[in-house]
């Protein structure tokens, strides 16, 4: 094959092509850092560079230019970059999202100048027409003097628009979590956030776990309800967001969606029955991007739905998504990351090696199944300190309606402290209660039901009492013992120690608000990591931003998600033991 | 001294009890009596159990304690002396490694007279049908945490009927197990804890439940 001698100026790089080749594939290849905002169709004619002959230098497009013989090409400095922030965990990165908008002024046509309409738009190399673009593409550029704003995402002309509509381009980031569904509507012109959305899952009325959910679909019509119920609530999400800020819905053009595995399928209605049974094997990981209108998402009829890929049946987008926000294919030291949700994904490693597993660890982080638990909204009580006194803080200064994840979190280590809960997690009776400070506190504990509890407040918001039962404090047990085994298996196969984990980041609601000492105390988290430990918030959320908002960040979580390696921890023979180690405190 | 041994084994005391245990033993107090008494023993566990007020550490503690105390027991009694109440073959079916459910559940049975052959984790449906063959249990009992066990669960069932073998009634347990997984699978009786198992497997031969 003939090979041509490439020079690229001024930098002066030399490199050697493959014949007939583009000039944005081999920059791609040999990582020259050139952009190419339409995604390299020939729409935007940003990726002018010179190129040199005989008679001195001519434009070309890069994206269009074929190389046929030694070349010397000079690129243009370009420094109209700019960096956006996502919240959660601050991280620039360059403007340069999924759906991008082109407003162009063409020629018309006349005797001379006579070809096609969609030559005309994309010149004679660029992307391949799509029928439903070309069916009204004529009358488009002619009722409005041949200005027209062309749409493209996932490399494609999605739509064409009359006239300069490229100041109007949005885009929602969605986090689709088993309890909580998030949605973060973003300006993809600008950069900048616009508002948040967030809801309980509607399919919690058949069941608050995946599994119940995933056997609730094997029903006959489950599929369909679920996958309706979840599709519903995000048309209802996205309908509230554009409101909120005064746009439409159809202002959207891109949606990125990151879910654990199950409710990827649910969302794209694909059977998840065989995620339950050995080898628990999802039906597809590798990312997706489908129309809106094929499943019914109401943005722009051209809109385009990215779907992050997953690791395996119980790791899926939403954690590759928090990795990618964490930057874990960085990391130059031994981080672990712990998404905290319904079910507790871990992922350990640095840029070398990657591992995974996911704990059935239960929603009770996230509030869910705890008798007066909540989510970290206004009226949740996220800390609990009890020394002397007995004081408690509640996210909206109100008065409290339930406990937050942190909350009990705290609640649980504060009284390990005082002993009032043993180590094996039993809430003592009034006169079993030796510590002095607990002893304080002995009148608090109450029996509801018939089970002992412990009272945390009377004047609430609904009048009733706020306290944490034995069978809560049973369930914080199961939890924490699922995900502290998990880590410790994890390291195990990974040949590491605790103490050699050099950052421990902690994402989820829960982790917004986490107080570090309750973490380790109540032995979630090994001790020797206390001092080590970061909340980085939603993180799969703002993962779902970063890929909406750069085409860079997606295509990295794509190449994240291949890297990480899963461990089932169902079938390994170390998981149990430990498990039962790990449930005491 | 047995009340000793009682509340030794529901405080959990391992070391206490298996000596209070062995000093009765050689006081020449009365085997089958002691056995009785870890008998009330862990009923009261599973009381405290079912109140929230123990949890799995608990029952797994109690369960080698009452081991260690049968293992002292079983040889000073005649065979003949040793009362069951019933035989149970129990796994943890095929797909599904965890054994918790099924030790606690075991040293439950054991602790209210019955005779259980523990047949292990993982185990196909062969396995159980040879099992049913060989020691002709009045019950079998299959246990599995995750949720990869139900459909085992309902190959079990069949490969019993299959094979003829319709004397033993069926009890499946575990935490995923419920009323629609019982009835999925064929099963007689399920059970997401080890107190709740015991006594459905005594109601399943019609025994009392006060015993």
């Amino acid at each position: 094959m003939t090979k041509h001698k490439v020079t690229i100026m001024p930098d002066n790089i030399e490199i050697f092509v493959e014949d007939n080749t583009t000039l944005k594939d081999n920059f791609t290849e040999y990582g020259i850092n050139f952009e190419f905002p339409c995604g390299g169709i020939g729409v935007c004619k940003r990726c002018k560079v010179n190129i040199m002959n005989d008679d001195g230098f001519e434009e070309a497009l890069a994206c269009q230019c074929k190389v046929k013989n030694d070349l010397i090409v000079e690129i243009p400095r370009r420094e109209d970059k700019h960096s956006i922030l996502a919240s959660g965990l601050e991280r620039d990165v360059t403007l340069d999202p999924l759906a991008k908008k082109f407003h162009m002024q063409l020629p018309y046509p006349t005797l001379k100048d006579n070809a096609d309409d969609w030559s005309r738009l994309v010149g004679k190399n660029g992307v391949a027409p799509s029928l439903k673009v070309l069916q009204t593409l004529p009358d488009k550029l002619r009722e409005n003097d041949f200005k027209v704003t062309v749409v493209i995402a996932d490399n494609e002309i999605v739509s064409v628009e009359k006239g300069d509509t490229s100041h109007t381009l949005l885009g929602i980031a969605f986090d689709i979590g088993t309890t909580t569904i998030a949605g973060y509507l973003l300006n993809l012109k600008t950069g900048e956030e616009i508002t948040q959305v967030s809801t309980l899952n509607p399919q919690i009325k058949y069941g608050a776990d995946v599994i119940s959910r995933i056997n609730y679909a094997k029903t006959s019509q489950g599929l369909d309800r679920l996958h309706w119920e979840i599709i519903n609530e995000i048309n209802k999400l996205i309908e509230k967001a554009v409101k909120q800020a005064g746009y439409s819905s159809s202002d959207i053009y891109a949606v990125t969606i990151a879910g654990n595995t199950t409710m990827h399928h649910l969302f794209l209605k694909i059977q998840p029955k065989y995620l339950v049974s050995t080898p628990y094997v999802p039906v597809v990981t590798e990312p997706l991007v489908i129309d809106a209108n094929e499943i019914n998402i109401s943005i722009s009829s051209a809109g385009k739905i990215f779907v992050f890929p997953n690791i395996a049946g119980f790791v899926g987008g939403d954690t590759v998504a928090a990795a990618l926000t964490a930057e874990i294919d960085k990391a130059d030291k031994l981080t672990l990351l712990i998404d905290i949700g319904t079910n507790g994904e871990l992922v350990l490693g640095t840029k070398e090696k990657l591992l995974s597993c996911s704990t059935a660890a239960g929603p009770a982080f996230e509030g869910v199944e705890i008798s007066c638990g909540m989510r970290g909204a206004t009226g949740a009580i996220d800390h609990i300190s009890i020394s002397n006194e007995f004081n408690y803080s509640v996210i909206g200064n109100s008065l409290p309606r339930g406990i937050a994840g942190s909350g009990i979190v705290d609640l649980v280590a504060e009284l390990l402290k005082v002993r009032i809960i043993n180590e094996n997690g039993r809430i003592l009776r009034p006169e079993e209660i030796k510590h002095p400070i607990g002893r304080k506190y002995k009148d608090r504990i109450i029996e509801v039901n018939g089970i002992l509890s412990f009272l945390i407040e009377e004047k609430t918001a609904s009048g009733q009492p706020i306290y944490i039962s034995q069978k809560d404090v049973r369930e914080v047990q199961l939890a924490k013992g699922a995900i502290a085994a998990g880590i410790e298996v994890l390291l195990k196969t990974y040949g590491a120690k605790a103490e050699d984990i050099d950052q421990v980041l902690l994402a989820g609601a829960f982790g917004n608000y986490l107080n570090e000492g309750s973490v380790c105390k109540i032995g979630l988290i090994p001790s020797v990591l206390e001092g080590k430990i970061r909340g980085i918030g939603n993180a799969a959320g703002v993962g779902a931003k970063l890929s909406l908002l750069s085409e860079k960040e997606y295509n990295r979580a794509i190449t994240l998600s291949k890297k990480i390696n899963y461990i089932e921890l169902s079938a390994h023979p170390d998981f149990q033991p430990v498990f039962l180690k790990k449930i005491n405190f | 001294m047995t009340e000793k041994i009682f509340n030794s084994i529901v405080g959990m005391e391992e070391e206490n009890a298996l000596k209070f245990a062995k000093e009765y033993l050689n006081d020449g107090g009365d085997p089958q009596k002691l056995l009785d008494v870890c008998r009330e023993a862990m009923d009261e566990v599973g009381e405290k159990f079912e109140k929230g007020e123990y949890f799995l550490s608990e029952l797994l503690l109690s369960g080698e304690i009452f081991k260690g105390i049968m293992d002292l027991t079983l040889p000073l009694l005649k065979e003949s002396e040793v009362e069951t109440i019933g035989k149970i073959v129990l796994g943890t079916v095929q797909d599904d490694i965890h054994d918790i459910g099924k030790n606690i559940f075991k040293a439950f049975a054991e602790a209210a007279g019955f005779e259980v052959i523990d047949i292990g984790v993982d185990v196909p449906e062969e396995k159980f049908v040879e099992a049913v063959k060989e020691h002709n249990p009045d019950i079998v009992g299959m246990s599995c945490l995750i949720t990869a066990g139900i459909n085992p669960m309902k190959r079990t069932v069949e490969a019993l009927k299959e094979a003829g073998l319709t004397g033993a009634k069926i009890i499946i347990g575990g935490g995923r197990v419920d009323e629609e997984i019982k009835e999925f699978s064929g099963a007689d009786a399920w059970a997401d804890d080890a107190a709740r198992g015991v006594r459905l497997c005594k109601e399943l031969l019609g025994l009392g439940v006060e015993g």
